[in-house]
């Protein structure tokens, strides 16, 4: 509360109390006393002063700032840039579509050549290489052969 | 403070006018000074962090909102600003001159137009509070400097540092609680 007093932060009622308690107790009137030093310590410092030709000088680095940013000079409105990444989004989900197309289209190819394969005339041979019969006629061809 | 020259020096530069934010550099300029050279006690430290607080106010400007306080908004970007410098830069360099003292520079214009006694005594009195400053924790200074040197109410504190009434004043308590006890040693 003492620190509020000196700041006049206390509500009249308080301040009263208080500076009535200050003149009464020793011991907080050497507090207050050491306070109101200290802030009495800060008043009589001040403020600094800016260095000379500081406002100029931060002014001088904002142009050369604004001149570099000016490369660009017309900001991209924010509907545009929303639109930029759109069209990048769009243009991954095409990608991701069409590679999808591309594989499927892939195993299908591969389901057609198995289903074309199963359609081949070899399957109605009455006597297959790898069967008895097959084996009879290739043992029976080499004997003539001879 | 007048808030209204500053909101209509914000609106004039929102409207292309660039001159009107080097009315509100040398408007704030000491003040922000002041408060870097506090808050940091390193000289050159506190003219880079001073100009940085004016750049980043400058990119911030459009986004300012007039309801608020501009000269608030302003010790907020320099109380961060400072903090920035502190955590960034705890060089030999600026560790050394900050022992030293680091009071005044050749540029310190606030000592230029007195006199030589005039001239001791303010060096001596700034030595001291900078010394004792030096000794708080970042949140206590920061509070006790926006309270005795840029005379800020407990409300705007609170508002600057982003804080609750009762925690300025606690902070602002327990700072002058410390500059007593090292301040009374030297005195």
């Amino acid at each position: 509360m003492m620190s509020a007093l000196i700041d006049g932060e206390l509500r009249p009622a308080e301040k009263e109390s208080l500076t009535r308690h200050i003149q009464d107790c020793g011991d907080c009137r050497k507090l207050h006393h050491e306070m109101l030093a200290v802030h009495d310590l800060f008043t009589a410092a001040g403020q600094h002063k800016a260095p000379r030709g500081f406002s100029k000088k931060v002014m001088a680095e904002l142009r050369t700032e604004r001149k570099s940013y000016s490369i660009f000079p017309v900001r991209i409105p924010l509907f545009l840039k929303l639109a930029e990444v759109g069209f990048a989004i769009a243009i991954v989900i095409v990608g991701i579509i069409s590679g999808n197309i591309l594989v499927m289209n892939v195993h299908s190819l591969e389901k057609a050549r198995g289903i074309e394969s199963s359609f081949s005339l070899d399957a109605f041979d009455p006597a297959p290489p790898d069967s008895l019969a097959g084996a009879y006629i290739n043992f029976t061809e080499v004997r003539n052969e001879r | 403070m007048n808030r209204t020259d500053d909101i209509d020096l914000i609106s004039r530069f929102n409207s292309g006018e660039v001159s009107a934010y080097e009315e509100l550099v040398l408007k704030y300029q000491d003040k922000i000074y002041t408060l870097c050279r506090y808050m940091l006690r390193n000289v050159h430290d506190a003219e880079d962090a001073a100009q940085d607080v004016f750049f980043k106010a400058y990119r911030n400007l459009k986004d300012f909102k007039p309801e608020a306080s501009f000269y608030t908004w302003l010790y907020r970007i320099g109380i961060n600003t400072c903090l920035d410098y502190r955590r960034k830069s705890f060089s030999a360099s600026s560790f050394l001159q900050s022992l030293s003292g680091g009071i005044t520079s050749p540029s310190d214009q606030s000592l230029f137009d007195t006199s030589p006694e005039r001239l001791h005594e303010l060096k001596e009195t700034r030595k001291s509070i900078e010394f004792a400053l030096a000794k708080m924790p970042e949140k206590l200074r920061a509070a006790i400097i926006l309270r005795e040197i840029e005379e800020l109410t407990y409300e705007e504190i609170a508002e600057v540092l982003n804080s609750s009434i009762g925690t300025v004043k606690s902070r602002i308590s327990r700072a002058r609680e410390m500059l007593r006890e090292i301040l009374m040693k030297n005195i």
